[in-house]
């Protein structure tokens, strides 16, 4: 392939340059420095790849363009479009997908380094090296790319394989590592689960010793434990026992004894009781007698007291009789003051009625009034006064008339009757004046014509009343004289009337007279009041009567009274102690003493009854010692008239008492002690903890576990110990133990379950099946790991083997082109080149014409190196199909004159097959290129290339 | 002699447990435990069910390594069952299970007899009318290996069916399982029936007129090593005529391996994948796997491991996502086939993708040649083998013999290389390419 036409429009320093008709061999463009020779040589170099976007790349001005015309082997042409950074475009007359198709498939990298021989990239030492590597693979030849990676793939396969299991493919180490150990984990357990099945034996027998021991444990533990519940009663019942004990000490003395005994009764509240009425009544005896004596006066001697009771009843009538005298004796009393004043009264009235009236009751009963009927006296008045009134109706009319009559001529002599006629006249007179008046007046003023009508009017008013009223009394003057004369009839027979009347009544005042005298009245007493004075004189007369009887009735009270009293008055006399009794006048009347008579009976009764009620005292006395004696009896106490008065037995009784309760409360004390000693012991717990201690236990106990046994072994119990203080020692020891042993249960306990459970875990197959599970994972990982490791291992190893087969085939035959090559530049003075024994190794051996190896390229001149880099590139170019394009930069430069002449045919003979690129800025190197075969000569000038010759060139480039 | 029927089995491992791997549904959880027990169930089951004259157990009847109570109980208590129909236990003690190792913690009923170790020994069998009708030889292991060739001594009686029990590996110079070998065994003519085990997997190994040597392989696989249904073999011993023997499916879980192959998922899709493998999942599931089963109905799950091969863009997913995208497929198989009847359990999922690579970019090339004849050479040469083997370090150093397993040690079986290889391969190529590009 060649190069025909290059047009660059941005590269660097060229812009729309354009190359044509470039020749298809040796092509020398010569320039000075900084003409563009390096870039033109990018240009070529990344002419098949498109340009690579990297930061030290030649700079475009827009962007880089380059377009290409390239013939084909074939004598096809294409187009190569490069653009940018883009892949190269292609148009040509044939399919070809890409550069690489053009360029035969190599890679970038083969094609600059052996197409593209630059000065300073001949040797190696510019490398690193993995680019050294790649270049010695290129320059062993271009096949050997693979053979050259295969070191690398080698080196990578095992750091591969390494990464996963180390350099040995230990299982133990890496990413092995894990899983192994979770296979040994598995292993470990599997194991382990073997071994599990003679343990199970053994555990069977551990378990049944186990389970002995805490049998045997747990029995002494109950024993153990009763006694201390045992130990914990008597601790804390201790005190009451010991009480128990004191108080049993106490009670056995002899005279307690008798207080407990069975049938003692003790009644204190009944003895206080007593006592206190004892004292009580002793008290009120006293007080009574004292009170009585004080009182009366009156000493209280049995016989007193004697004849009190036997008159007993008496007095007591005595109060009622004497509640009925007192009244008796008030109403007798009030009865003769009344009856005196009644007849006072009597008589005053008598005396009211009829002031000349003279004597007293017996007259006034004497009166005989009954001579004189009431029924004609009250006709005999009704007459008269009938008569009577009619002769004063007639008075009174008569004198009516009279009066009139006496008025009426007054009245008449009285009218001064004026004239009506006058009246009139005086109107009219008056009326004209007015008028007359008012015309006069009305000159001066309008209003008085008013006036003057006025004052007609007003005048006109009165002239008419007066004309009426004097009419009126022309009437009444008239009327009345006729009215007179009426009267003066009516007079005169009234006056008839009146004598008639008055003969009339004559008969009857005599008659009344009669009365009066009868009556012892005056003269003057009307015959109403003869009447009223009869009927008055009846009743007082009945009155008197009444009275006089009455009196009489009052002297038999008197008398009856008078015994009465009497009687009573014997009575008290019977009790002439009484101070009062002395007091009354035998000789007196009674009645009149009766006062003192009724405070003597008063006192007589109070004495009776303080008498009576200090007899009731003493009896209840009596009563009270009847008690006592039988209180103590009761308490079996005797009863000794001589012991004194109750008081002081019932004292005794009551101290008595006091023991009795102290005693018979200390056995209280102790049964409740007991009581409560047995409570505890009654419980399950306690019970329980009490049987299991064996003593013997006395008779009377029917039945184990009865409260008398278990408060026998309580006494037992209490009496192996001395003090409280030992009991509490004991029992902290025993519960020492007893903790011990809970300890040792506990543990064997926990032995048991954990030797349970393992023979639950033996029987059961779980620690194989996990042990299994645990070996199957891991084995199931690690596989896929020691698969890939042995994949990474065997394919390093692969290539390996390829590679010494390669080296083993192939070393002779690698540098045998180059060789040739560098015999050629060196005038045989190097017979060959060789690669080293492991040909991998970036380096060559050179052997001199004698035979002489020098061992490694540092043994070589710099000229020589680059001799010998040459050779090999040319002929690996040589080599490889198609041919491409060349480009040589400057690489002779450091050649001595005699090398650069064979490196010169060297290039003139690669020319012959490949169009060859000179670059070069020395003008020996120009001058040096004889033109026995076609050289195309350019001048590049500033990125401006021009055709030139040889010698145009060699003078162009001899200027600096 | 007469026509007697008997059920042989071998290596029953009772007590140890199913190897799951790591988390594991509830709803698996009583299988697992119970499988070994119920397949041991099936078996008496059938026993009783098909009337036989007596049950031989070849060895490793109890698993050393798991002993445990409850598998002693259970084992009684079956035989109990069949003592109650008259149907006696004849068992030697193998190699997992040695006399030297308190078996038993409690007595096995009356029916069950087990050989001594000093030598071998006779039993006879008689039927219910008390007539002889089988002579039973064997011996058991003392110790966890056997050296001795007790079968060259196994004696038998004339006019009835001698029957040998033999727990041997049959390899002439294995010298800790019972050096034996199938010449030695046909050559003695005494023995009708060798009764053999230790070996897991089903075999007839030789029948001829009256006689075979027959492995009945185990009746529940416990490990994806042991793949396939498990069972045991149930026998007719017909006089003059070949013996009739059945294979009985006994297991309740099935353990499979199954290749998916990957090619066909275009894109880097997990879906695409899990989809992929959810079909062939129930292709498989509704198929039984395309086992011979003759008694599909006592599988209750399959345990699978699903070994994901081939090239397909997945396998950069794969690769990258790693354990969450095992996960994700695992989960959501798990949760898709677990009620199923009967159940699928993905155990795991095996990355053997690579990603697709144009080989022809490298056909012509000299190291891919080389690569290849490597390769060629590792299948082939057992020197280059060791070689490599030595490379592959410690963890690879684990011993073929699957008895003295060293479960942190793993065995380089050929599938095992051959999957190695082709991954090595793979790998290689990958790189190689991707360096090639960026180069």
């Amino acid at each position: 392939m060649r190069i025909k036409r290059l047009f660059i429009k941005d590269f660097g320093i060229f812009h729309n340059e354009l190359i044509e008709d470039i020749a298809p061999g040796l092509v020398v463009i010569g320039g000075h420095n900084r003409a563009g020779k390096t870039t033109f040589m990018e240009l070529l170099r990344y002419l098949p790849f498109g340009f690579p976007r990297k930061k030290k790349f030649i700079l475009a001005r827009n962007r880089h363009e380059v377009e290409a015309t390239i013939s084909l082997s074939d004598n096809e042409e294409a187009n190569l479009y490069l653009q940018g950074y883009s892949a190269p475009l292609i148009k040509g007359s044939k399919e070809i997908a890409s550069t690489s198709e053009l360029f035969y498939q190599m890679d970038p990298f083969t094609y600059q380094q052996l197409f593209t021989i630059s000065l300073d990239e001949l040797q190696y030492y510019r490398f690193n090296n993995n680019e050294k590597d790649k270049l010695h693979s290129i320059l062993l030849g271009a096949g050997l790319k693979e053979f050259i990676l295969a070191p690398q793939l080698e080196e990578f396969f095992y750091k591969e394989a390494e990464k996963i299991g180390g350099k040995q493919g230990d299982p133990k180490v890496k990413e092995f590592k894990p899983y192994y150990l979770m296979i040994r984990d598995g292993m470990k357990l599997q194991a382990e689960a073997s071994r599990q099945v003679e343990r199970f034996h053994e555990k069977q027998l551990e378990l049944k010793s186990t389970e002995d021991n805490i049998r045997e444990n747990e029995e002494e533990k109950e024993i153990l434990e009763d006694e201390l519940y045992r130990l914990d009663i008597l601790k804390n019942n201790y005190h009451l026992y010991a009480e128990i004990v004191e108080i049993k000490n106490r009670l056995t003395k002899d005279e307690v004894s008798r207080y407990l005994q069975e049938n003692i009764n003790f009644y204190p509240e009944r003895a206080k009781d007593l006592l206190d009425r004892f004292n009580k009544k002793k008290e009120e005896i006293k007080e009574l007698s004292q009170r009585i004596r004080e009182k009366y006066g009156a000493e209280i001697s049995k016989d007193l007291v004697e004849r009190i009771s036997r008159h007993k009843m008496d007095i007591e009538q005595l109060k009622e009789k004497v509640a009925g005298l007192k009244e008796k004796v008030n109403f007798y009393f009030e009865k003769e003051a009344r009856l005196e004043r009644e007849e006072k009264d009597l008589k005053n009235s008598l005396l009211t009625i009829n002031q000349d009236w003279q004597g007293g009751l017996e007259e006034i009963a004497a009166i005989q009034v009954d001579q004189i009927e009431l029924e004609v006296l009250q006709q005999k008045i009704e007459k008269y006064n009938k008569v009577s009134s009619n002769l004063d109706r007639e008075k009174s009319n008569l004198q009516e008339y009279q009066e009139r009559k006496d008025y009426l001529e007054k009245a008449i002599e009285g009218i001064q009757v004026n004239k009506p006629f006058k009246m009139l006249n005086i109107y009219f007179l008056g009326s004209f004046i007015f008028i007359l008046a008012g015309f006069l007046l009305a000159r001066l003023n309008i209003y008085f014509t008013l006036f003057s009508l006025v004052g007609v009017l007003g005048l006109g008013i009165y002239s008419l009343y007066k004309y009426t009223t004097e009419k009126n009394y022309l009437l009444y003057e008239e009327k009345s004289k006729i009215e007179i004369h009426n009267l003066d009839l009516r007079i005169s027979s009234r006056e008839e009337k009146i004598k008639d009347y008055m003969e009339s009544l004559e008969p009857l005042e005599e008659e009344f007279n009669e009365y009066r005298k009868m009556l012892g009245l005056n003269r003057n007493a009307s015959p109403e009041f003869i009447r009223e004075y009869y009927k008055e004189l009846q009743g007082l007369k009945a009155k008197a009567n009444q009275l006089k009887t009455e009196k009489n009735e009052l002297a038999q009270d008197f008398i009856t009274l008078e015994e009465e009293l009497k009687k009573i008055v014997d009575l008290i006399n019977i009790f002439p102690e009484l101070l009062s009794a002395q007091i009354i006048d035998q000789d007196l009347d009674l009645h009149l003493q009766d006062q003192q008579i009724f405070v003597a009976v008063k006192d007589l009764y109070e004495f009776k009854d303080n008498i009576m009620a200090l007899l009731v005292l003493d009896r209840e006395n009596r009563e009270i010692d009847f008690e006592v004696k039988e209180l103590l009896t009761s308490a079996g106490m005797e009863y000794r008239e001589e012991s004194g008065d109750p008081g002081m037995v019932l004292e005794e009784y009551l101290q008595d008492y006091e023991k009795y309760l102290q005693y018979s409360r200390l056995q209280e004390r102790m049964e409740l002690l007991r009581g409560q000693i047995q409570v505890v012991l009654n419980t399950e717990a306690a019970r329980k903890a009490m049987d299991s201690l064996k003593i013997e236990v006395g008779q009377g106990i029917k039945e184990p576990g009865e409260s008398a046994e278990l408060y026998h072994k309580f006494i037992y119990l209490y009496n192996q110990f001395s003090s409280l203080d030992i009991v509490e020692e004991t029992y902290n020891l025993r519960k020492l133990k007893l903790a011990q042993l809970e300890e040792i249960l506990d543990k064997e306990k926990k032995d048991l379950i954990s030797i349970q459970r393992e023979l639950a875990e033996l029987a059961t197959d779980e620690a194989l099946k996990k042990a299994s599970q645990l070996i199957d994972e891991g084995r199931k990982d690690l596989s896929i790991l020691a698969e890939e490791y042995a994949v990474r291992k065997t394919a390093a190893f692969i290539l390996r083997k390829v590679r010494e087969i390669f080296i083993q085939e192939t070393r002779d035959k690698l540098l045998a082109g180059a060789s040739k090559y560098f015999r050629e530049i060196t005038r045989g003075e190097y017979k060959a080149i060789l690669p080293k024994d492991n040909i991998m190794e970036s380096d060559f051996q050179a052997i001199l014409k004698d035979g002489t190896i020098q061992e490694s390229i540092d043994l070589l001149s710099r000229g020589t190196l680059e001799q010998l880099f040459l050779a090999i590139r040319i002929s690996r170019i040589k080599e490889i199909e198609p041919a491409l394009p060349v480009i040589i930069d400057d690489s002779f430069v450091n050649f001595d004159n005699f090398h650069l002449t064979e490196s010169l045919a060297l290039i003139k003979e690669l020319a012959s097959t490949h169009q060859v690129f000179l670059l070069t800025c020395h003008s020996h190197l120009v001058d040096s290129c004889l033109e026995d075969i076609p050289i195309q000569f350019w001048k590049l000038e500033r990125g401006r290339f021009s055709r030139s010759n040889r010698e145009d060139l060699v003078e162009y480039l001899s200027l600096e | 002699m007469r026509r007697i029927r008997f059920l042989h089995t071998a290596d029953l491992h009772l007590g140890s447990s199913l190897s799951i791997g790591g988390e594991y549904s509830a709803a698996l959880s009583p299988l697992l435990d119970n499988a070994i027990y119920d397949a041991f169930s099936r078996l008496c089951a059938e026993a009783i069910d098909k009337q036989v004259d007596f049950v031989l157990i070849s060895g490793d009847l109890y698993d050393g390594g798991s002993r445990s109570v409850k598998a002693n109980i259970f084992f009684n208590q079956e035989c109990e069952k069949l003592a109650s129909h008259n149907i006696p236990v004849y068992i030697i003690a193998g190699n997992h299970d040695p006399l030297s190792f308190h078996r038993e913690l409690i007595a096995p009923p009356e029916n069950v007899h087990l050989f001594g170790g000093e030598g071998p020994a006779s039993m006879e069998v008689y039927d219910q009318n008390g007539e002889i009708i089988a002579n039973i030889i064997g011996c058991s292991y003392n110790n966890r290996a056997e050296s001795r060739k007790v079968h060259l001594d196994y004696r038998g009686k004339a006019g009835i069916w001698n029957i040998g029990l033999l727990h041997t590996q049959l390899e002439a110079e294995n010298n800790y399982y019972l050096p034996a070998s199938i010449k030695e065994l046909q050559e003695n003519e005494e023995i009708h029936y060798w009764a053999l085990g230790h070996l897991h997997q089903h075999n007839v190994l030789w029948q001829e007129k009256n006689r075979a040597i027959v492995y009945p392989g185990i009746p529940q696989g416990r490990d994806m090593g042991e793949e396939g249904p498990g069972g045991a073999v149930l026998v007719d011993l017909v006089p003059d005529s070949e013996p009739e023997i059945k294979y009985i499916n006994l297991s309740s879980l099935i353990y499979q391996k199954i290749e998916i192959p990957v090619d066909s998922i275009q894109k880097g899709n997990l879906i695409d994948l899990q989809r992929l493998i959810m079909e062939i999942g129930e292709e498989l599931l509704k198929n039984h796997f395309y086992l011979p089963l003759n008694n599909e109905q006592i599988v209750e799950a399959y345990i699978v491991d699903w070994v994901l091969t081939g090239r397909s863009e997945v396998s950069s997913i794969l690769k990258r996502e790693k354990e969450e995208a095992f996960e994700y497929l695992l989960n959501s198989l798990q949760e898709t086939f677990i009620s199923r009847k009967p159940m699928l359990w993905s155990r795991k999922i095996i990355d053997r993708t690579g990603m697709p690579i144009d080989e022809s970019l490298i056909q012509n090339n000299s190291i891919y040649q080389d690569i290849e004849k490597i390769i060629f050479f590792l299948k082939e040469n057992p020197d280059f083998q060791e070689e490599l083997l030595e490379e592959l370090g410690l963890i690879w150093s684990g011993d073929a013999d699957h008895e003295e397993l060293d479960p942190t040690l793993f065995h380089l079986n050929n599938t095992t290389l051959e999957a190695v290889l082709r991954q090595a391969r793979q790998l290689i190529l990958e790189e190689l390419l991707t360096r090639r590009e960026l180069a």
